[in-house]
């Protein structure tokens, strides 16, 4: 189980998230929804710790994850899959080594350096690019593939990590439909078969209804909406998204919903 | 102040702005005008304070600039059957100022590419000491080599281990200020990345840094072997062996061995020609054909 209690975070004089508390039960899909800035990928960056909290604790498996560092820390990481909503591998090696990146935590320096994998390795790799339909691409330098195949490659590293907790910032940006409502298919999949935690970050409200097992809605950093999809009514949403403080551009499509609920 | 010289309150906003957009031209053309003045006045004064500090004098001089080369060229061609013997027996000295060159470049971009990471904002290990980092090669590139070289001659005696050092020295001053601005245009979203599955400050260095600049490294890489084969080459003239120590030797007035000086002089630019074809292709390769 991953327990957050009273986290919060800012920057400078600007709180990012504060006050945030909740508990998520191993092998629950969780979907963050908000505006733009309410402070989800703040929190995801917290939970993984590639950010240090100011304040509270996260704690999973009894071991609070915010005191870690060095080794430990690292460790931490390499049981939390993290996958940035921009793309985040490194475009000139190809999808294999990207994959294999994901096992480094398990391997000596000098053997990941020189690229030097055992074919056990090599396999469990394959296998995880093969389970998000990217095992054509094996060889090709990450840079060329499409967006989509991008993001399946990252959960293909993720997969690699044999994760105890999965979390993902806006997996959909920049996704058609079809191509969103598969990468959402593959994490829930991962989710299912692999019983791993998923905590994924959306801007789409429709998408977290159709995928996740929990709704946390959040503005301003703080929670204000913790419940099950069909808790998740108009008056929620217009909660969580505002629509009497002027809703901008971005929150266009949550608008729509807000109207449709 | 800008208000006063603005006429009158009856100018309609397009008027106004037609108005405030061609004072700023016509200041702006006014300043260009009198850089212009400054800098070729400070030019003209320039000339004429160093012309009369110099001993001969420059106009007088000028008609002579082409007597040395003129001497060389026709004793080269008078004993133009001792060439080929000449340009073989420069070629020791040749690959000894080559062998110096390549292992200080090699030695310098080692030392050059860990001070660019140890010195770039968002990459640097420890990022209090960035700024130490920095210096270093600021002091390394602000020492010519020929000081480095006369220094180590002194000290260790002449020979092609005081050049290399030197060269090195210097090279790693370079290219610790060259590859720490390509290291400024890394996209570090795949650095985060690595960070995520658990890697520590080498391997995200090493696995998410190196192969988005290891192309332009290599590029900037094989250019210094240029600049340092001419390095090697004036370094033989302080005594550090190679062929600049030849030609030091064959040049010098009155011995009659100016063929031998052509030789070397050939010798040398069919060398930087090559070096730069061959490095000028792999360069190609590596920015355009890479995919």
């Amino acid at each position: 189980m991953l327990r957050i209690e009273k986290l919060g975070r800012r920057f400078g004089r600007n709180t990012a998230v504060s006050a945030i508390s909740m508990d998520i039960p191993k092998g629950q899909m969780v979907g963050i929804i908000g505006p733009s800035g309410s402070g989800k990928s703040t929190l995801l960056r917290l939970v993984s710790r590639l950010i240090d909290p100011t304040e509270g604790r996260i704690l999973h498996a009894d071991v609070d994850v915010a005191q870690l560092n060095g080794r430990d820390l690292r460790q931490w990481r390499a049981d939390c899959a993290m996958m940035a909503a921009q793309f985040n591998l490194v475009g000139q090696l190809n999808a294999t080594t990207n994959v294999l990146s994901g096992l480094l935590a398990g391997m000596p320096h000098w053997r990941t350096k020189a690229r030097i994998f055992t074919p056990r390795e090599r396999a469990l790799a394959l296998q995880s690019l093969d389970r998000v339909g990217m095992a054509h691409a094996a060889r090709q330098r990450v840079a060329v593939l499409s967006q989509a195949g991008q993001k399946r490659v990252a959960i293909a590293r993720a997969l690699a990590q044999k994760p105890k907790v999965l979390l993902a910032d806006d997996p959909v940006a920049q996704l058609d439909q079809t191509q969103a409502a598969d990468v959402m298919a593959a994490l829930r999949a991962i989710n299912r078969q692999d019983g791993v935690t998923v905590i994924c970050a959306l801007a789409d409200p429709q998408m977290a209804k159709a995928s996740c097992d929990r709704i946390i809605g959040m503005r301003d950093g703080r929670v204000v909406f913790d419940g099950t999809p069909d808790q998740l009514g108009r008056a929620q949403l217009c909660d969580i998204f505002g629509r009497d403080a002027g809703v901008t551009f971005d929150d266009a499509s949550a608008l729509a919903m807000v109207n449709a609920a | 102040m800008t208000d006063m010289t603005r006429p009158a309150h009856d100018l309609t906003g397009l008027d106004a702005i037609r108005h405030d957009y061609l004072r700023m031209t016509r200041q702006r053309q006014l300043y260009t005008g009198v850089l212009i003045l400054v800098f070729i006045v400070l030019m003209v004064a320039g000339f004429d304070t160093a012309d009369s500090r110099n001993a001969g004098g420059f106009w007088e001089g000028l008609n002579q600039i082409f007597d040395f080369p003129a001497d060389v060229i026709s004793e080269a061609i008078e004993k133009a059957a001792n060439l080929p013997g000449h340009i073989m027996g420069a070629l020791p000295a040749l690959i000894e100022t080559i062998n110096i060159a390549a292992v200080a470049t090699l030695i310098g971009c080692g030392f050059g590419t860990l001070f660019a990471v140890l010195g770039t904002r968002g990459l640097a290990l420890w990022p209090a000491l960035i700024p130490v980092f920095r210096r270093i090669t600021d002091i390394l590139r602000a020492i010519p080599e020929v000081v480095i070289a006369l220094v180590l001659i002194f000290v260790m005696g002449g020979g092609p281990v005081p050049a290399m050092v030197a060269i090195a020295l210097h090279t790693a001053g370079a290219m610790g200020k060259l590859f720490s601005e390509v290291n400024e245009n890394v996209d570090l979203r795949p650095v985060e990345g690595l960070a995520s599955v658990g890697a520590n400050w080498s391997l995200r260095i090493w696995l998410g840094v190196f192969p988005q600049v290891l192309p332009n490294y290599l590029s900037y890489g094989l250019m210094r072997l240029e600049v340092n084969i001419r390095a090697s080459a004036i370094l033989g003239f302080v005594g550090a062996g190679g062929i600049g120590y030849e030609l030091r030797n064959a040049m010098t007035f009155g011995q009659g061995r100016f063929d031998e000086a052509a030789a070397i002089f050939i010798v040398l630019f069919v060398t930087i020609v090559v070096v730069d074809q061959i490095s000028s292709a792999v360069r190609h390769k590596l920015t355009h054909g890479g995919q």
